[in-house]
């Protein structure tokens, strides 16, 4: 199986000899990220896993906005010189900015919410490497989608995922009007009053985002999707244990030991029914 | 120099015509399939018909939204209807899906592509990518300051949609689904349960807090960068609301036309013409607002937590049906109640606010005089001093 597995720590990079490839988060330039690597370890880093013969991705799915343009920019001209072999990311303005470098070629498009049906998937297949499918379809519509667009997809298989991204520092904000100390550094989560689930929440310098309630966990139902693909597995709020152990059951596809591992897993709306009714009122677009 | 477009929702054929002739240059509306808003009374294609010929007598424009993130199912009728609403001459359609903007240059070339806020366009190269896939107008980000929209429009000969007034979505537009994982409601297919609303506990480090915790925001009113806007060139200037009623949209409407309008004339807007528009949707508005991301990150003051109010407003009692000068009687469909003696205040497209004090209510049907107007719907003559027209409304001045 072809597993894309983000960096959660260099020494890692030693021990999962037989995925893919990693993921690697980088300050400036990555959302929704576990650890950031320093910029001035990035090219060991690289050469590391090239040594190994596997793939180097780079998350770079932050949205952007016009005063960080500048600061894009050069970022990249530094990363060109090294040999990144792909970039995940979900803000077109990343694309214009590669395509006046000339890497598109390099590009996987990913916006969980968004890459929904096999169409505009291959829409987007025309103008990227890749596009990895979005975590909001049920298995019988990715089913369909890999089955549909018959070329490979990367799929998300592993770990928590973001379900609400906002600008702005809705911790800090809050602390500020309960007028409690400023602590965005803590671990938090939050439950709605009439539901159970914990959602993590996390405020950074892209804002703030809630994740699942639960490590997303897409395991049996690879053999109906096909090998071709890309499996990708994150490793936010997973201890580095457990995270090791993740990544060996889906390397050897032994997804029965799976519940040894003491972690709340969820099949996120793989196997739900969306309803589309809606209640009065309320935010918010067109 | 270009005007401005005042850009208005409306949830049925009815609130569209009194949008456009309050003052929007064009509207918004959704039809029954690919739009968000799963209950706001979408439209269907005679009704989007009749609203284009309405819209086009007046040299206003009418736009579909077809802003969902699709699944697969939900592109089924897709060619079929993007030439329907070619055929009956949509100016443009609003959309999200890259596949729908595909089909619809290749299935009717003349309506134009506005780039959905769902896609949370926030820099000049992200609207570069869109018009070279043939994109003639971007809806930015409501994330997007004005000091960023400044930028932009230095960089940009692309149009430019920025909403100015109504609900926010707390997230990125697009890029939250709570209400999918928590209500099954897919919030990117009209079925949004407003989750960023609710109340939450919040955990620290595994501790529950003793106080709510709540991430969502307030609405957003921005009549006083309207001059700045204006002066920055930006296209359209959006109002938010799809839901709201015929009487809400008429004021809010009125009043960013009456500021634009004295924009246009004298070059400048005091801050009695500002507090003027602020007073005037004040009697409408029935939710919190504020900046948004004009001045910013909004800080604690653009978020809702325990000062949430959302009261239902009773000031509106009528809609002008017709009036007779000879007379000097109006027909007036009954909206909420009101009795002999109550002050009431009239207003329209043309009519500046103007109050009286109600002395007798006539039963239209039965010529009956009536102490009290309590019948929503019910039509009543009242005597008027001075002229009218049809689709002005009145309502009460105290209550």
């Amino acid at each position: 199986m072809k597993l894309v597995v983000e960096l959660k720590e260099k020494s890692l990079i030693d021990k999962f000899l037989d995925v893919d490839g990693f993921i690697i988060n980088l300050e400036g330039l990555s959302c929704y990220y576990d650890e950031l690597c320093p910029m001035e370890e990035l090219e060991e880093v690289i050469k590391k896993i090239h040594q190994n013969n596997q793939k180097v991705y780079l998350n770079a799915r932050k949205i952007f906005h016009e005063n960080e343009l500048d600061n894009l920019d050069q970022l990249l001209d530094r990363l060109l010189e090294l040999e990144i072999d792909y970039y995940f990311y979900g803000d077109v303005t990343f694309y214009e900015m590669a395509c006046k470098k000339h890497f598109t070629d390099k590009l996987i498009y990913q916006v969980n919410t968004y890459m929904t049906n096999h169409l505009d998937i291959m829409v987007m297949l025309k103008e990227n490497h890749s596009v990895v499918v979005s975590t909001e379809v049920s298995f019988d519509e990715l089913k369909d989608i890999t089955n549909k667009v018959k070329e490979p997809l990367y799929i998300h298989s592993f770990g928590y995922y973001p379900i609400f991204h906002s600008r702005r520092e809705l911790i800090t904000n809050y602390q500020k009007y309960r007028q409690i100390e400023v602590d965005t550094s803590s671990n938090y989560d939050i439950v709605e009053e009439l539901r159970e689930s914990h959602y993590p929440i996390e405020q950074n310098e892209n804002g703030m985002a809630v994740y699942l309630d639960g490590a997303y966990c897409l395991a049996e139902e690879i053999k109906e999707l096909g090998l071709d693909n890309y499996y990708v597995i994150t490793s936010k709020f997973i201890e580095t244990n457990d995270f090791e152990k993740i990544v060996d059951i889906y390397n050897k596809e032994e997804f029965d030991k799976l519940p040894t591992i003491d972690i709340i897993y969820t099949k996120g709306l793989l196997y739900e029914k969306s309803k589309l009714l809606k209640k009065e009122g309320g935010a918010s677009c067109e | 120099m270009n005007k401005v477009e005042l850009l208005a929702p409306a949830g049925s054929l009815e609130k569209a015509k009194i949008a456009l002739t309050y003052g929007a240059d064009a509207v918004y509306v959704g039809g029954k399939q690919f739009s968000l808003r799963a209950r706001a009374s979408n439209f269907d294609l005679k009704d989007l018909e009749e609203l284009a010929s309405f819209a086009h007598n007046l040299n206003k424009k009418v736009y579909v939204t077809m802003n969902i993130i699709p699944h697969d199912a939900d592109l089924d009728g897709l060619d079929e209807y993007l030439k329907a609403l070619d055929a009956i001459k949509i100016d443009a359609i609003i959309t999200s899906s890259r596949y729908i903007m595909e089909r619809a240059k290749e299935v009717a070339a003349s309506l134009e592509l506005h780039l959905s806020t769902q896609m949370s366009t926030t820099t000049s190269l992200g609207i570069d990518y869109y018009h070279k896939r043939g994109v003639s107008r971007v809806v930015l980000a409501r994330e997007v300051t004005l000091c960023e929209i400044e930028q932009i429009m230095k960089k940009t000969n692309v149009e430019i949609e920025v909403f100015v007034h109504g609900g926010m979505c707390s997230s990125y537009s697009g890029h939250c689904v709570l209400s999918n994982h928590m209500t099954n409601r897919d919030a990117n297919r009209g079925g949004c349960a407003h989750s960023c609303r609710w109340n939450y506990t919040l955990y620290k480090n595994g501790e529950k807090q003793p106080m709510f915790y709540n991430i969502g925001s307030k609405d957003l009113m921005a009549l006083k960068f309207i001059p700045k806007l204006l002066d920055l060139g930006v296209a359209s200037l959006k109002i938010e609301g799809r839901m709201k009623s015929s009487y809400y949209l008429a004021v809010v409407i009125r009043s960013y036309r009456m500021l634009i309008d004295a924009y246009y004339e004298k070059g400048y807007v005091t801050e009695e013409d500002l507090k003027k528009s602020e007073i005037e949707i004040g009697k409408a508005e029935n939710r919190l607002t504020s900046n948004g991301f004009f001045e910013g990150l909004p800080k604690v003051e653009g978020g809702l937590y325990d000062d949430r109010s959302e009261h239902p407003t009773k000031e509106y009692i009528g809609w002008v049906m017709a009036y007779d000068e000879s007379t000097n009687v109006a027909l007036i469909e009954q909206r909420n109640y009101f009795k002999v003696g109550d002050e009431v205040e009239f207003f329209g497209p043309t009519l500046p606010n103007t109050k009286m004090i109600i002395d007798e209510i006539i039963d239209y049907e039965t010529k009956e005089k009536r102490e009290v107007a309590n019948h929503p719907l019910q039509l009543l003559l009242i005597k008027v001093p001075f002229k009218l027209t049809k689709d002005d409304m009145v309502r009460k001045v105290n209550i």
